[in-house]
């Protein structure tokens, strides 16, 4: 049986639109190992979509790109996807990494409580830097890069099998490398690591480290 | 009086911080928003929630260098505690 995930990447400022294009690799990761895909892009990212497409298609993962807070995700235009007391159940029986700010603090534990077998995500705001004159080429910007491709590492950690405790252990050390290789080389980008750390501190992997796709 | 003199001291340091970021960039702060680095310095004379958060994440990171963060051997190290 083919392997599935879901993924939401809404897109309507700047942020979301780093993180719609950034997680474009992931879903190239996936294709070219074959694994299904079903991606709620832009409108799609709202949440009777979403409620449908889980409830009839069970995926395994899913993975989140947008807006939060402590008890929910966003979607498209900050439509509210998930909200802890209300549709967390969602969650149940599920892998999940939420790209989305603090999360983990709040809805994070208390879908693990309910039934999600674990929940990777940031219990603090994501933070990243982009460049102004890369915004219509936001996969050329090599600032956001530092911040975005160890959050990749997560998505495609699982999706090569790892578990969830790996994948957050792989994206660690993927931010970790960013820090060295800017510590140790004359970049001008130095100013950029007390954000990077700030990230790498604040990834969390809730609920059960041995899962796994 | 020594109170306000070290959180004028404080919004000094982390103002002086911020100062050499690059102009031609902008921040994402999650849902908080997008900001330059002039904007950044505002916020934090104002001592506003972005503010208390740019300066929140300065010295947390200060915190670690004093505690020696990049002297740590392994990824864990560098985990919050949930």
């Amino acid at each position: 049986m083919r392997k599935l995930f879901l993924i939401t990447r809404p897109q309507y400022d700047p942020t979301t639109h780093y993180l719609f294009h950034w997680s474009q690799k992931v879903i190239d990761f996936a294709r070219k190992r074959d694994i299904e895909i079903i991606d709620l892009r832009g409108k799609r990212a709202n949440k009777k979509e979403l409620t449908s497409v889980i409830l009839k298609r069970c995926p395994r993962l899913v993975l989140f790109n947008g807006h939060g807070s402590e008890d929910l995700i966003g979607g498209q235009d900050n439509e509210i996807l998930i909200k802890s007391g209300e549709n967390e159940d969602l969650l149940k029986d599920k892998i999940i990494y939420a790209l989305s700010c603090e999360t983990a603090k709040l809805l994070g534990p208390q879908s693990v409580a309910g039934g999600t077998v674990s929940y990777l995500g940031y219990d603090e705001v994501f933070i990243f830097y982009y460049s102004n004159d890369k915004i219509s080429k936001p996969l050329k910007d090599e600032r956001a890069e530092l911040f975005l491709e160890p959050s990749n590492q997560v998505a495609i950690s699982l999706l090569k099998g790892h578990t969830t405790g790996e994948a957050h252990q792989r994206s660690k050390k993927s931010f970790l490398k960013n820090i060295q290789r800017l510590l140790t080389s004359e970049s001008a980008k130095t100013y950029l690591i007390r954000f990077l750390v700030w990230d790498m501190r604040h990834q969390v992997c809730l609920g059960d480290p041995d899962a796994s796709l | 009086m020594v109170r306000q003199n070290k959180d004028k001291g404080l919004q000094e340091l982390i103002i002086a911080r911020l100062e050499v970021l690059p102009t031609d960039a902008r921040i994402s702060i999650g849902s908080l928003g997008n900001f330059t680095r002039d904007e950044l310095i505002i916020h934090v004379k104002k001592n506003d929630k972005i503010g208390k958060k740019i300066t929140e994440v300065e010295l947390e990171y200060l915190k670690l260098l004093k505690e020696g963060i990049f002297y740590e051997k392994t990824v864990s190290d560098y985990q919050t505690s949930v």
